[in-house]
């Protein structure tokens, strides 16, 4: 080969590897599924979007819980109040007060994180189980406040209603297409969760890869290390318990208007506990690893609704005994949960670092997993503090 | 005698030290690690903390760098506004005041890498904050181009450099010590503390760390170290103190405390 046609790979391979591709990339893949998934899915298309519009807003949801779980590692089970906290504030601003949708969306972000600032600042300083049992109770304490609190949340009864977001594009110069309109169908609503997707990607990238994320790496590798290196060990866990209640507020609010109605229910444990499968089992610690659990994780739960064994069938049918079999096979869409249970526990066994795992976590997990760990023989050291 | 009280006029009294420490106790429960210890660190001297396994060394440096607070007593660091006390202060502060460590039993961030081990180092002599990192607005680039390039200066100080691709947790053990001493330069002190750095090294490991402590007290660093390989201590210690059982039973240079007869009973006396 001659020299500039080397040149030219190189550089080329620079381009792909580079951000600004992968970018390009995801735009390209966001603009085209909707167009994918009607091709491939044909009469169950809606299923499909809907699944896709889910995935992109838990996705936002995974990347904040990441923050403090896999760039700090804090342990946060809680995480379902920070949701419901956005999906409330969101709800109650537009329906009762006439706030556009971006308006209630970001004063949302900033009464999430005002929580996680409130929840973090006495709790950060426990350390490992106790922090995580705190933040259970305080979920447990937002979901009360909402079913008890019918005065503004209507309580059980849920809270219908929630306008659908508009978009309003005549402050743009020369703009004559729509420029006003309400976002209502399955093509709009995931072109807007594309577009948040990208923009809290964008962010979670930039944070981990900076002097911030640095720091955060360093409290979850070894906290009494990195407060020797003048790390202020509360207010980096503080700013990141903070950044991710805005993640979650974020995806709380989408959901609200996706809903157009909030029930309690919806943000539940349960939806802590999802969130934290998707951060674990995608691979802590990355940008990526979130995107692609939530991505398998929610798609899986979908999909299960409807008997396994009988849409195997279907393609089955050129081995008639199996198909046969396969179709008497019972099922109820609750069994799903059975099922999404042993997915877990073959994941954890056979890839405990995730889908997509950070490099260094992959190598702690398979290298010294049972050797025992020699940076604990010195905690009893120091942690007492 | 002379010329011993010569080098305690040395010092004490008139010349300005860099650290004091006044009456430190530390407790346990029960246990009093450290008990009323006195001590001052001169500025671009060595001086060496021996003594025998849980006399109380270790401790000395938690409480002096606020890993592990003293029970009572005052600490003092010489800055540009004067005498601070810096026995409330958190670790981080005290970090940022210009005393840097590094840990007996080795802490790296085991999962970075060595240039990000050393970038963390550097946290204190820098201030990107979230906003910086989101927006990444051109001070920030130029930043974190210093970054690098004074990490990867750092890392050739402390001879690792080709390895700062490598995760710090898979270097050899010499290497991680070597690590853990360039991660505190980054941090940009003036004292550093170094606890057993020679601990498990062979020979030549120790010949090569006894240079390159002779190095960082070129680059204006006073030393304060812990050690127990007395080849290494007796060769660069300007100044010793001995602590047994918390308590400080003998100070000087080496060779004084080398004949000292406390010391020869309670340390020196039992490794031979
Ligand atoms: N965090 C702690 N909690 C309780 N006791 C402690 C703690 N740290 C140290 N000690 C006790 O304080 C005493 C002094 O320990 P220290 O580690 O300071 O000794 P050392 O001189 O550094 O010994 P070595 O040479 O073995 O490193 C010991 O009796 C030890 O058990
Ligand atoms: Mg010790």
């Amino acid at each position: 080969m001659t020299v500039p046609t080397v040149s030219l790979l190189s550089s080329l391979a620079a381009v792909v590897r580079g951000r600004a591709f992968a970018w390009l990339l995801y735009f390209a893949v966001a603009a085209a599924l909707p167009f994918l998934l009607q091709a491939v899915l044909g009469e169950s298309f809606s299923w499909g979007a809907r699944t896709l519009c889910y995935v992109g807003i838990y996705a936002i949801a995974a990347l904040g819980l990441n923050i403090v779980v896999g760039y700090c590692g804090l342990l946060n089970l809680g995480f379902g109040g920070f949701m419901l906290i956005g999906a409330y504030t969101t709800g109650i601003l537009m329906k009762e007060y006439g706030f556009s949708f971006w308006a209630a969306a970001l004063v949302s972000v900033g009464h999430g994180a005002l929580w996680g600032i409130i929840l973090g600042i006495p709790t950060l300083r426990l350390t490992g189980d106790y922090f995580a049992i705190v933040t259970f109770g305080f979920s447990q304490l937002v979901t009360m406040t909402a079913m008890n609190w019918d005065r503004i949340t209507r309580g059980t009864k849920g809270y219908p209603g929630i306008p659908r977001p508009e978009v309003d594009l005549t402050w743009i110069p020369g703009v004559s297409f729509r420029h006003q309109f309400q976002i209502t169908s399955i093509y709009e609503y995931w072109y807007l969760v594309a577009a948040l997707l990208a923009l809290c990607l964008f962010v979670a990238d930039r944070l981990l890869r900076s002097r911030l994320g640095r720091a955060w790496q360093a409290l979850r590798e070894d906290e009494v290390a990195a407060e020797a290196c003048g790390i202020n060990a509360m207010w980096y866990k503080t700013l990141a318990f903070a950044i991710s209640a805005g993640y979650g507020a974020l995806a709380g609010s989408i959901i609200a208007t996706y809903d157009t109605m909030i029930s309690t229910k919806v943000f539940d444990f349960m939806t802590s506990v999802y969130v934290l499968c998707y951060v674990v089992l995608g691979g802590m610690g990355t940008v990526l690893g979130p995107l692609a659990g939530t991505a398998l994780l929610v798609t899986l739960v979908e999909w299960l609704r409807e008997n396994p064994a009988a849409q195997l069938a279907r393609v089955m049918s050129w081995w008639p005994a199996a198909a046969d079999w396969l179709a008497r096979v019972p099922y109820q869409p609750d069994m799903r949960f059975v099922l999404y249970g042993i997915l877990l526990i073959l994941m954890i066994r056979f890839r405990p670092e995730g889908l997509l795992p950070n490099r260094a976590r992959a190598r702690e997990l398979h290298e010294h997993g049972e050797a025992g760990d020699p940076d604990h023989e010195s905690l009893f050291e120091l942690r007492q503090r | 005698m002379t010329s011993t009280s010569d080098l305690h006029t040395g010092q004490a009294a008139n010349a300005e030290a860099l650290l004091e420490v006044c009456s430190v106790t530390k407790r346990f429960g029960g246990v009093t690690a450290v008990r009323e210890a006195n001590l001052k660190l001169m500025p671009g001297k060595v001086t060496s903390l021996i003594g025998p396994n849980g006399a109380g060394k270790t401790t000395l440096f938690n409480a002096i760098t606020g890993c592990i607070p003293a029970t009572s007593g005052q600490i003092l660091v010489r800055t540009a506004q004067g005498l601070r006390r810096i026995e409330q202060l958190r670790p981080d502060r005290i970090t940022r005041l210009g005393i840097a460590r590094t840990f007996q039993n080795i802490r790296l961030f085991s999962n970075l890498t060595v240039l990000d081990n050393v970038k963390v180092g550097l946290h204190p002599r820098t201030r990107a904050g979230m906003f910086g990192a989101i927006l990444r607005p051109p001070w920030v680039t130029r930043e974190e181009a210093t970054i690098t390039r004074s990490a990867m200066r750092y890392l050739e100080f402390c001879g690792l450099e080709g390895r700062d691709g490598d995760v710090a947790g898979s270097l050899p053990y010499g290497y991680q010590r070597r690590l853990e001493i360039a991660r505190a330069l980054a941090t940009g002190p003036r004292l550093l503390l170094l606890d057993e750095p020679a601990a498990g090294m062979n020979p030549a490991e120790s010949r090569d760390l006894l240079d390159l402590i002779r190095k960082i007290l070129e680059s204006g660093v006073t030393v304060f170290l812990i050690e127990h390989d007395m080849r290494v201590v007796m060769n660069i210690s300007d100044y010793i103190y001995v602590l047994d059982h918390g308590e400080i039973i003998a100070e000087g240079t080496p060779a004084e405390v080398r004949s000292n007869p406390r010391v020869i009973e309670a340390y020196l006396g039992s490794a031979h």
